[in-house]
């Protein structure tokens, strides 16, 4: 039983850590593209 | 009479589950020659598993002496090196510019990792309704990890928890990526509608500079090192031969590591994996569930990508077309071109290549994170086991 509660963790943690993670690449795109924006005519 | 022992030793060892074993490196050989199912790995593979099946295994290992297949596992798979070389050579394959351009389909790359961790639990109910098959958390998350599509990622983390399934696990990953054009088109039209599948995405494509696709591989590496260290190896390596090709300066490495790292690698790689499939670790019983395990994740990943881009467009004024989140499996670039191909089923004129192709890129990033987070947790739940 405990390892079904734990595998339970996994996947809630696990889904949400990616997410989390995915979400901070998304602001580092934002970001570079902020900073760093295409030169008109590229 | 000994001397005639010694001299027919290889018949008298020869056994049924050798023969089985034979039979399994012969198929494997035929969908990678004959059907083209991923033959870069599944024929190096095929052929280490007749290898290593041969009487007396002197291939792995024979009166304590290792052969050179032990020797490339030892060298090139115990520590985890071939695979992180691997991952070099795909960063070095991949354009990170649809993406960048398009980074809302990041979250497509994220959801789309959901058939790993729903396996993870499927596999440990499976292996607690029958508990001669011995699986634990670990085991189950090795067998889950085959969702990541994505075969370092499958191998860096089976090595790391369940060495006893890498053989099984690492065929079911690649030959399941290979049949993504069979399984991801029923799950894709179970779960949409005719008109879902014909939504048109925006086409205007936004500009992006040189320096963002040269800053992003080191950003991202950072960013993935603190927030999941133990992804690290995997992200360092992958984001490091995007580097090569991104800069610009380095197309000569980039060549070599696009073509001849990786050939090399994949052809030391697909031979050892073989090695692992000696008949008395691969003739069980968790070996079918784990081949069960894989088309499990593949659907459920597809399915994750999907509902997460219906979830989304309760949301959004601008829909998006939900098979893109089917797109956000690592299997790149396959599942794309099957998203694109079902698009123009439905509409001779809707175009997702691109986006699909954004989601594509991204589930390699995910699958990565997500292999990383199963190494940081599981453990962590173990109490650092």
């Amino acid at each position: 039983m405990t390892d079904v509660i734990n595998a339970l963790i996994v996947m809630g943690a696990g889904m949400t850590g990616v997410f989390l993670v995915i979400i901070l690449f998304y602001l580092v795109i934002l970001i570079l593209r902020k900073i760093f924006p295409a030169k008109k005519g590229s | 009479m000994e001397v005639l022992l010694k001299l027919f030793e290889g018949f008298a060892a020869l056994s049924w589950q050798s023969s089985v074993m034979f039979a399994i490196g012969f198929v494997l050989i035929f969908l990678a020659i004959a059907k083209g199912y991923e033959p870069m790995l599944l024929l190096p593979i095929g052929f280490g598993a007749i290898l290593v099946n041969l009487p007396l295994q002197t291939v792995w290992e024979h009166e304590g002496i290792p052969g050179f297949l032990k020797i490339f596992y030892d060298k090139g798979i115990q520590n985890e090196l071939f695979p992180l070389l691997i991952f070099v050579a795909i960063g070095a394959m991949i354009d990170f510019s649809p993406l960048i351009k398009r980074p809302k389909m990041l979250f497509f790359g994220a959801a789309a990792q959901f058939g790993i961790f729903f396996t993870i639990l499927v596999a440990l109910a499976l292996g607690k309704g029958f508990p001669d098959l011995n699986i634990g958390l670990k085991d189950a998350a090795a067998i889950g990890i085959i969702g990541s599509a994505d075969g370092p990622t499958s191998i860096y983390v089976a090595q790391k928890f369940s060495q006893q399934f890498l053989g099984p696990i690492t065929v079911a990953a690649y030959s399941y990526m290979s049949l993504v054009p069979i399984i991801q088109p029923p799950v894709i039209k179970m779960l949409t509608t005719k008109k879902e599948r014909r939504i048109r995405m925006d086409n205007r494509d936004s500009q992006i500079s040189r320096i963002a696709l040269i800053i992003f591989p080191i950003a991202v590496t950072i960013v993935a090192g603190i927030a999941s260290p133990q992804s690290v190896a995997l992200v360092g390596a992958l984001m490091f031969g995007n580097l090569l090709r991104a800069c610009g300066v380095l197309d000569k490495l980039s060549q070599s590591a696009q073509n001849e790292l990786s050939n090399l690698v994949t052809l030391f790689l697909g031979i050892t994996i073989g090695g692992t499939m000696r008949a008395d670790v691969f003739l069980r019983p968790q070996t079918l569930l784990i081949m069960l395990m894989g088309l499990v994740a593949f659907i459920f990943d597809t399915a994750g990508g999907v509902l997460f881009a219906k979830l989304m467009n309760l949301f959004s004024k601008h829909k998006i077309n939900p098979m893109i989140g089917a797109a956000g499996i690592s299997a790149f670039p396959m599942s794309s071109r099957i998203v694109q191909k079902i698009a123009k089923e439905e509409d001779p004129t809707n175009f997702i290549l691109m986006d699909a192709i954004s989601a594509n890129v991204s589930g390699q990033l995910g699958s990565v994170i997500a292999g990383g987070l199963i190494l940081q947790i599981v453990p962590l739940l173990l109490g650092g086991a």
